[in-house]
């Protein structure tokens, strides 16, 4: 039988480990590591070849799990209300009344579903994009964004045209309109 | 000019070739029905030359078309403004409207931050839009108007057209916002017809732009020099 390489962001520790173990009770499931942030999941060391990570509700609140989750079946775990936008994201929906054997049903569809999922090789911005997409966003020019991202002018510029050619927007106004739709910056952080 | 188009050849020939060249008609004000006349016949109707009025066409017939306006004379500078103004009524009565409401329909089944946030990219854009078209109205137009008149102006035609900004970016980045980035909830039919629209306002304010800087501008630098003289 197929066993599943599995890596678990919720900050809970009751949850997580909960999960964990009834995972792991399956026979079908390594867990191989529970990390409290989709940031320390993102620096993890030695951990790889993990195929399914499953994302508290919490965790996915405003970021674009898809590029942060390459390569993987991503299986939300539901503990709250879920925003549409996150469940377009996602391969699979585990809650958190949902017994054994419906969990482990829900990761092997997440798997296959992952396999076809046509999101999963999108073009979506990486992380350095989507940090100068955000200072765009808020109206800073070239030079204050390489400041403040401690980096020179020239990648700047370089990241400036790959979110344009991926996201086929050119002007400021119109990059405020795609990081606010896909939530990556709060109105409240632009002068609309 | 293109082999393709000839001052003999019949109106009705000219519109089948495609539909595209229809707006040339319409915002030089030339009445249906044409019967069997030929261009240079219509075009001697209306007192403008085959030659303006087939190089207007061939800017709608195709992608590249470097114009000559050493063809023009007299006359064809006065069509070409009122062509222009009446290109600017098209965009401003119809087009905008159009889009507007069709911006509504689109945004009506989307969340209300969704909408509001588009709404508000949108509405921008149109503003600017206008603020364009108004100034062309309102500065340039008149100026051309007094250099045809043979007053001599402290600006020239080159400069003022440099003063005014782009306007075809943004339409192309609502484009991709529609075509990716909106929410399912947002109704597929109506989506449609506003991107038909957007793909129209877009097209059309590229010939338009182009119809300024390589015909407009070239023919009153011209005037400008014969008047410094």
């Amino acid at each position: 039988m197929r066993r599943y390489r599995i890596a678990i962001v919720e900050p809970s520790v009751i949850i997580a480990q909960g999960v964990a173990s009834i995972l792991a009770a399956s026979g079908e499931a390594d867990v191989v590591a529970i990390y409290p942030t989709l940031r320390a999941y993102a620096d993890r060391l030695n951990v790889k070849d993990v195929e399914v990570v499953v994302v508290g509700s919490q965790v996915a609140v405003g970021v674009q799990l898809r590029s942060e989750l390459q390569g993987v079946a991503v299986v939300l775990l539901s503990t709250t209300v879920v925003d549409e936008d996150v469940l377009r994201q996602v391969d699979g929906v585990i809650n958190i009344y949902d017994d054994e054997a419906a969990l482990m049903r829900k990761v092997r569809t997440a798997v296959e579903q992952g396999e076809t999922n046509p999101y999963s090789d999108s073009h979506d911005l990486s992380e350095r994009e989507r940090d100068v997409l955000i200072l765009v966003a808020k109206g800073m020019a070239n030079k204050e964004i390489a400041d403040r991202l401690n980096i020179s002018i020239h990648p700047v510029m370089s990241h400036r045209k790959n979110i344009t050619h991926k996201t086929g927007i050119k002007s400021v106004a119109g990059l405020t309109v795609y990081a606010l739709l896909n939530n990556l910056l709060d109105q409240s952080d632009v002068t609309l | 000019m293109s082999a393709l188009l000839s001052k003999d050849m019949k109106i009705v020939e000219l519109i089948d070739l495609s539909c595209d060249v229809l707006p040339v008609f319409l915002r030089l004000d030339m009445q249906l029905p044409f019967g069997d006349r030929s261009v240079e016949e219509l075009c001697g109707q209306y007192g403008l030359s085959s030659d303006m009025f087939l190089m207007l066409c061939q800017i709608y017939l195709s992608a590249d078309v470097e114009p000559d306006v050493t063809l023009l004379k007299g006359d064809d500078l006065r069509h070409l403004l009122r062509y222009l103004h009446a290109s600017h009524r098209y965009y401003t009565d119809v087009l905008l409207h159009s889009i507007e409401s069709g911006v509504e329909r689109v945004l009506k089944a989307c969340d209300r931050k969704q909408s509001l946030i588009v709404r508000k990219f949108y509405d921008d854009y149109a503003d600017e839009v206008r603020a364009h078209l108004e100034y062309e109205e309102q500065v340039i137009f008149p100026y051309v108007e007094r250099v045809i008149a043979g007053l001599q102006g402290e600006v020239s035609i080159e400069q003022s057209m440099a003063n005014h900004s782009d306007i075809c970016d943004k339409v192309d980045d609502m484009k991709s916002i529609i075509i990716k980035y909106l929410p399912e909830s947002c109704p597929t039919a109506e989506r449609y017809e506003l991107l038909c629209d957007l793909f129209r306002l877009r097209d059309d304010l590229a010939k338009h732009t182009l119809i300024e800087v390589a015909v407009l501008t070239p023919l009153v630098a011209k005037l400008e020099k014969e008047l410094a003289l």
